[in-house]
């Protein structure tokens, strides 16, 4: 089984993340989930999202993968049996109380151990497979080697993640964020101390800011060593990442199964999701571990950009019109592409925009105001329009 | 003194100490310490402490081990639970002793790895009301660092090599770092497996001395340096003033959801 894991963060982010090729999203409760800051899904999004995913006959993996102090503990098992009855298909957990507990309650949802237990060799796989665990999400810092004896010692479904953000340290192995902002990360709280920049006696100032991952270079090879989940981090992401990042790894998948990838290929999606990322990205620790060139020394080191011009609403076949929600400012003589999950990206120059009055203007200038343009390759609801900055 | 202690001797002369057991670092297994052992430089009989996340060579270099572990190993104290699985396959049985540093932080999951290992011990970022419920509802006896620096974070990459060669600095092995908002320092130190960031204060746990349900209080010298580690203890025991303690986390309790905009204290 070949799988792409996207992140979700609330139900309009699960769509996307289906439509544009996802095999299976995993998401985070009100509780026990490790962005409790976030939007996260109540247990009735949780229900709609399974519905719409197991529609598709993709799947919904829920995390609670926090670390349990006394007081969180509370309801725990009614959530679980919850999670269970509503048919979510996994549960990505790290603490071991929680992987027993769902054993002990016979619950058909599956057991993914999380990345926050730090599996980084084939004894501490066999621990949790003969635990009942079915996969195993490894460690960040697992290398190609690791991942390859990992397989073959144990022959357990592995995850691992190809694209995003990573912590400096191991995952679930940092209290900074506890001590210098009273935030326990190891509960959702993580303030990402680690992009913080420090005093270093009479020296530079000392940064410890990870790079992100990319692994678009390598999946063709992971395929090879046994990986069965592609899984992209990122659940505070917008739908415009999501479905760029996506559909990139779906393609790259896609064609490595067809055998028509390409290395023009290869070098196009690197391009396009370097240019959707808001940090420089490398492959970390698949090829052993990282030197200077896998981290920043100036402390955060980000970038946002305004690529996402607009959303497709509808598209009038008979006329040509495609009604779009702006997203950024855009204008008549921008040059831009179209993109989407059952298209081949085009290009395309704007001539003429029109308002929702169907009024000529020159700017789009209003965030999601609607407007109008006249586009004669047909799109699709959902479909994105962005700033082009390169051929194919 | 009614519990048992396990000393990481750091750089200082082994001397025997009443009650207590030395914790001796492996060579090749351990990061952020000064000072490692190689079993051919432990006495009979000793606990190892295995605090490095093993990558799938390293616990196969551990398992090649496992011959010399027989002869010379009574316990094990490890952060890796693959660690578990090497020392079950060999026909001996060790004392094994998990040391969840942030993960064992309620009743519930130390009393999950009780039905795995002899003894654990317990996350150093919870409470003190923290602790003494998991001591009342641990099911067997459980271990506490109550002395040495609190570890905060551990990363695989060697932070302070690429900070080095990234401003052309002269390159060491430990520095202290500052975060300039909250003033919070950390000790930064780095072998050829990683980097560990400390808190530079010495962590006073002296409070749980005398706990019930205890197997094995914690000692770690591994940043102090003193003539005598008997003369230490007696002193340290005894309640003598430390140069400069922390509380840890004792009397912090961590959030994890922000308070509602306008709540913020």
């Amino acid at each position: 089984m070949i799988e792409l894991l996207a992140p979700a963060g609330d139900l309009e982010k699960l769509k996307f993340a289906f439509l544009y090729g996802a095999d299976a999203v995993y998401i985070g409760g009100q509780n026990y989930s490790l962005r409790a800051n976030a939007k996260n899904f109540s247990l009735e999004d949780i229900e709609k999202g399974v519905s719409f995913a197991h529609s598709l006959n993709k799947k919904v993996y829920v995390t609670v993968n926090i670390i349990f102090h006394e007081e969180d503990v509370i309801g725990l098992e009614d959530y679980l049996k919850k999670l269970d009855d509503i048919g979510v298909d996994a549960i990505i957990v790290s603490d071991l109380y929680v992987v027993k507990l769902t054993k002990k309650l016979k619950l058909n949802l599956e057991v993914h151990l999380s990345t926050q237990a730090s599996v980084l060799n084939q004894d501490a796989a066999l621990f949790y497979k003969k635990l009942g665990v079915q996969r195993l999400v490894l460690a960040r810092e697992a290398s190609k080697e690791d991942i390859k004896k990992i397989k073959e010692t144990t022959g357990v479904d592995l995850e691992c993640f190809v694209h995003g953000a990573m912590c400096t340290s191991f995952s679930g192995r940092c209290v900074l964020s506890n001590v210098v902002t009273n935030r326990d990360a190891n509960r959702g709280g993580c303030a990402q101390v680690c992009r913080f920049t420090f005093l270093c006696d009479e020296e530079p100032c000392f940064s410890m800011t990870s790079k992100d991952l990319n692994m678009i270079e390598n999946i063709e090879e992971m395929l090879k060593i046994g990986v069965n989940s592609f899984k992209v981090e990122g659940r505070m992401r917008g739908i415009y990442y999501i479905a760029t990042v996506i559909l990139s790894y779906r393609r790259i998948i896609d064609k490595i199964l067809n055998h028509t990838l390409t290395n023009q290929d290869k070098e196009y999606y690197l391009r396009v999701l370097n240019r959707c990322a808001n940090r420089e990205s490398k492959p970390q620790f698949f090829d052993g571990v990282p030197d200077k060139s896998g981290q920043y020394f100036l402390g955060r080191q980000e970038v946002s950009n305004q690529d996402f011009l607009g959303l497709v609403l509808d598209y009038d076949d008979n006329n040509k019109i495609v009604k779009l929600e702006q997203r950024n400012y855009f204008k008549v003589g921008d040059e831009v592409e179209f993109f989407g999950p059952n298209m081949e990206t085009f290009s395309y120059k704007i001539h003429r925009i029109e308002n929702e009055l169907h009024e000529e203007i020159e700017v789009a200038n209003h965030p999601n105001m609607v407007v109008y343009l006249k586009v004669l390759y047909p799109l699709k609801k959902f479909d994105i329009m962005r700033v082009k900055w390169f051929d194919k | 003194m009614k519990n048992k202690f396990l000393i990481i001797p750091g750089e200082n002369a082994l001397e025997k100490v009443n009650n207590c057991d030395f914790l001796f670092p492996l060579k090749g297994f351990c990061v952020g310490m000064n000072k490692t052992f190689s079993l051919e430089e432990i006495p009979d009989d000793s606990f190892v402490y295995i605090n490095r996340l093993l990558d799938c060579h390293s616990i196969k270099l551990l398992g090649n081990l496992m011959p010399l572990f027989i002869k010379k190993v009574k316990g094990v104290v490890f952060e890796d639970i693959g660690v578990l699985e090497v020392l079950k396959e060999v026909d001996k049985k060790f004392i094994t002793i998990y040391y969840g540093t942030h993960s064992l932080c309620s009743s519930y999951t130390v009393n999950s790895f009780l039905e795995e290992v002899d003894t654990c011990i317990l996350a150093n970022d919870i409470t003190y009301d923290e602790i003494k419920i998991i001591l009342n509802k641990a099911k067997k006896e459980i271990g506490l660092l109550v002395y040495g620096h609190l570890p905060y974070m551990y990363s695989r990459r060697n932070l302070l090599s690429n900070y080095a060669e990234n401003f052309n600095l002269e390159k060491r092995k430990q520095r202290l770092i500052k975060e300039p908002i909250s003033k919070k320092e950390f000790l930064v130190v780095e072998n050829e497996f990683g980097t560990v960031l400390y808190d530079p204060f010495e962590y006073d746990g002296r409070v749980f001395l005398n706990e019930d349900n205890i197997s094995y209080l914690l000692i770690d010298l591994n940043f102090l340096k003193t003539d005598s580690i008997s003369k230490w203890f007696n002193d340290f025991v005894s309640g003598q003033r430390l140069d400069k303690p922390s509380k840890g986390f004792l009397e912090q309790k961590t959030i994890y959801r922000l308070p509602p905009k306008g709540e913020e204290k």
